[in-house]
């Protein structure tokens, strides 16, 4: 069963890092593309939950359709979700990935595990913003400023001291161009 | 302003839908401007009536049923005093975002091509350096980059010098930016309100399939639209860090009813196989139509400042009349005279080796053409609508209710080999 390359990635991490949510995975696949260049084909546009390509969805839905990757429900306080992990058939599919794929999706997942669906939300934010503000030269002399003002505009349920706490972290990471 | 049309007057259309749809004077200036009205000469659904002949509706009413059926959307959110709670925004500022969503409804379909989705086919590859430009330089623009450009550089007047849009402070780029463009800035309005215009709950496929089921004479598409339109609501996201669209907990079933209806049109209309072949003569005519033009790689034109309106010159009528007068060569012709290749062989599963080297060798021998896994960009399931349980304050995917939406399958795995009914292939058979 050939799986395809942008499939095969997410089969793979998931192996890594069983339990997953459809969200978070969408997040650690937008932070593999943009942060660390993995060519994923897909086109990001921010919506609710933060960066989100149809093209993940697609491929979670296909997977899972396909006896791939199963799923079971998981509740926090005020959300009913499904949480992702690979089956046998997964297992005996997936392919192994290229060192830099590795090494970029061991990265993303360090940085990822333990946080919450609100943390990546507020993560992955601020990295599609910086890079669509430097794309289209709104960054001026650059710095945290315009972009935090725009994502605390956009998502006001964040304060602007956690959007710059984020930005500095992320900054320090090198996770910001 | 053109004649007839008045300042404040409200103005009503008869629509098949729903009854009537109602256009403010800004709104009817821009339906009467000359490209706007190109939508009438934009068949929905292509060369679908080639098998459901009264598939002949175009992207016209339909671009007026979006902004009835988002309006009535919106209406029915802002209603409820929970939502206005939640979105925190005053009465101005409602009415400024209802005339966004209105004018991105009207607007959101202009940058069609001839022959609708079908001509997409025939759309430049993005150039290195575009926002979604990827490796190897596949990508092609789609519609909605032609209708951005269309509004932006052909439509801006209208919508910035009206006093109607003045009056609220609308600009070109809240429009846009509510139909996905990456380059303008995100806003709040944008983020939440951008998914009914395009989302799982949007108005687009809301009208779509009932208009479609209308005119099609089929009742695959059909749900109820007033339950719908009543249901909808914000609710509060994960970790309730903000409010997104979703249907209200008691109205779940309307949600399934509309993925079912989506799911039906798409394997009974959409992907019919006749359609499909259709589909294929399309673009192959179009190339050759837009070769005879002077477009050197049989290529529409970029949608640029400085091209967007010779591709809006482009529509329906222009491609048929060159058609007929053969520029739409071999294609062309077949389009004229229905003679579509046919559907020999269709695999619901994955072809075995021996198969495809028989498709490819029998491919070699006769006219046709192999439809791989009649899936299009174009077509996403989204099946899981959010639903929101407003006593318990909490979000669930539609699936984790309806065991039906749950077992869907994903997208349809049909694959077809083609072939021409003509000359050598008249008694073709697949493995003979």
């Amino acid at each position: 069963m050939n799986l395809g390359n942008r499939k095969n990635i997410i089969v793979n991490m998931l192996q890594k890092n069983p339990g997953m949510g459809k969200t978070a995975v969408m997040k650690a696949m937008f932070m593999l593309q943009q942060v660390k260049g993995i060519s994923l084909g897909c086109d990001f546009s921010i919506y609710t939950y933060g960066p989100y390509a149809a093209e993940i969805m697609e491929d979670i839905d296909e997977l899972l359709s396909e006896g791939v990757l199963s799923s079971e429900i998981y509740q926090s306080h005020n959300y009913i979700g499904y949480k992702l992990k690979t089956t046998d058939k997964g297992s005996k599919a997936a392919v192994g990935l290229k060192n830099k794929e590795t090494q970029a999706m061991e990265n993303i997942l360090d940085f990822v595990r333990g946080k919450t669906a609100k943390e990546l939300e507020l993560y992955a934010t601020v990295i599609y913003i910086d890079n669509l503000y430097l794309k289209n030269g709104w960054s001026g002399n650059g710095g945290a400023e315009p972009v935090v003002k725009k994502v605390h505009e956009i998502k006001p349920h964040f304060t602007g001291d956690q959007i710059k706490d984020a930005y500095s972290q992320l900054k320090e990471m090198k996770y910001l161009q | 302003m053109p004649a007839g049309t008045k300042w404040d007057k409200k103005y009503k259309v008869r629509d098949p839908v729903y009854g009537f749809v109602k256009l403010d004077a800004q709104e009817m200036e821009i339906v009467n401007s000359p490209y706007f009205q190109r939508l009438r000469r934009i068949k929905q659904l292509s060369l679908t009536d080639m098998v459901y002949p009264g598939a002949n509706h175009t992207r016209f009413e339909h671009s007026l049923g979006v902004v009835q059926m988002a309006s009535d959307m919106f209406d029915n959110i802002v209603s409820k005093e929970t939502n206005c709670k939640r979105l925190g925004v005053g009465t101005d500022a409602l009415k400024r975002i209802r005339k966004i969503i209105r004018l991105a409804a009207l607007l959101h379909d202009m940058g069609h091509a001839p022959f609708s989705h079908a001509g997409e086919d025939t759309m430049p590859f993005l150039p290195e350096g575009h926002v979604r430009y990827e490796e190897g330089g596949k990508k092609r623009y789609e519609h909605e980059d032609y209708s951005i450009a269309a509004i932006k550089y052909v439509f801006k007047d209208y919508i910035e010098d009206h006093h109607l849009g003045e009056a609220l402070g609308i600009k070109t780029e809240d429009i846009i930016g509510l139909l996905g463009d990456k380059n303008v800035k995100p806003t709040r309005t944008s983020l939440i309100w951008g998914g009914i215009i395009s989302g799982q709950l949007d108005a687009d496929r809301a009208d779509y399939l009932l208009r479609d089921s209308l005119h099609l004479g089929v009742n695959y598409g059909n749900y109820d639209r007033n339950r719908l339109v009543n249901c909808i609501t914000l609710g509060e996201s994960e970790e309730e860090s903000d409010c997104l669209l979703a249907i209200e907990e008691g109205g779940w079933h309307v949600a399934e009813s509309l993925v079912i209806a989506r799911y039906q049109m798409f394997s009974q209309v959409y992907f019919h196989p006749v359609r499909r072949a259709f589909d294929y003569h399309v673009t192959g005519a179009t190339k050759e139509v837009l070769k005879s033009l002077g477009y050197e790689k049989g290529l529409f034109p970029e949608p640029l400042e400085g091209s967007i309106k010779e591709y809006l010159d482009l529509d329906d009528w222009v491609m048929y009349g060159a058609f007929k007068n053969g520029q739409g060569r071999e294609h062309g012709r077949r389009i004229l005279e229905r003679k579509p290749y046919k559907c020999r062989k269709e695999w619901d599963m994955e072809v075995p080796d021996e198969e495809k080297e028989r498709i490819s060798s029998d491919l070699k021998k006769y006219q046709g053409f192999y439809d791989d896994g009649a899936v299009t960009k174009w077509y996403k399931l989204d099946k899981d609508i959010t639903i929101y349980d407003e006593t318990r304050n909490r979000i669930y995917p539609l699936s984790y209710k309806s065991k039906l939406v749950n077992v869907l399958p994903g997208l349809p795995k049909t694959t077809r080999l083609f072939i021409t009914q003509e000359g050598n292939g008249a008694n073709y058979e697949f493995g003979k």
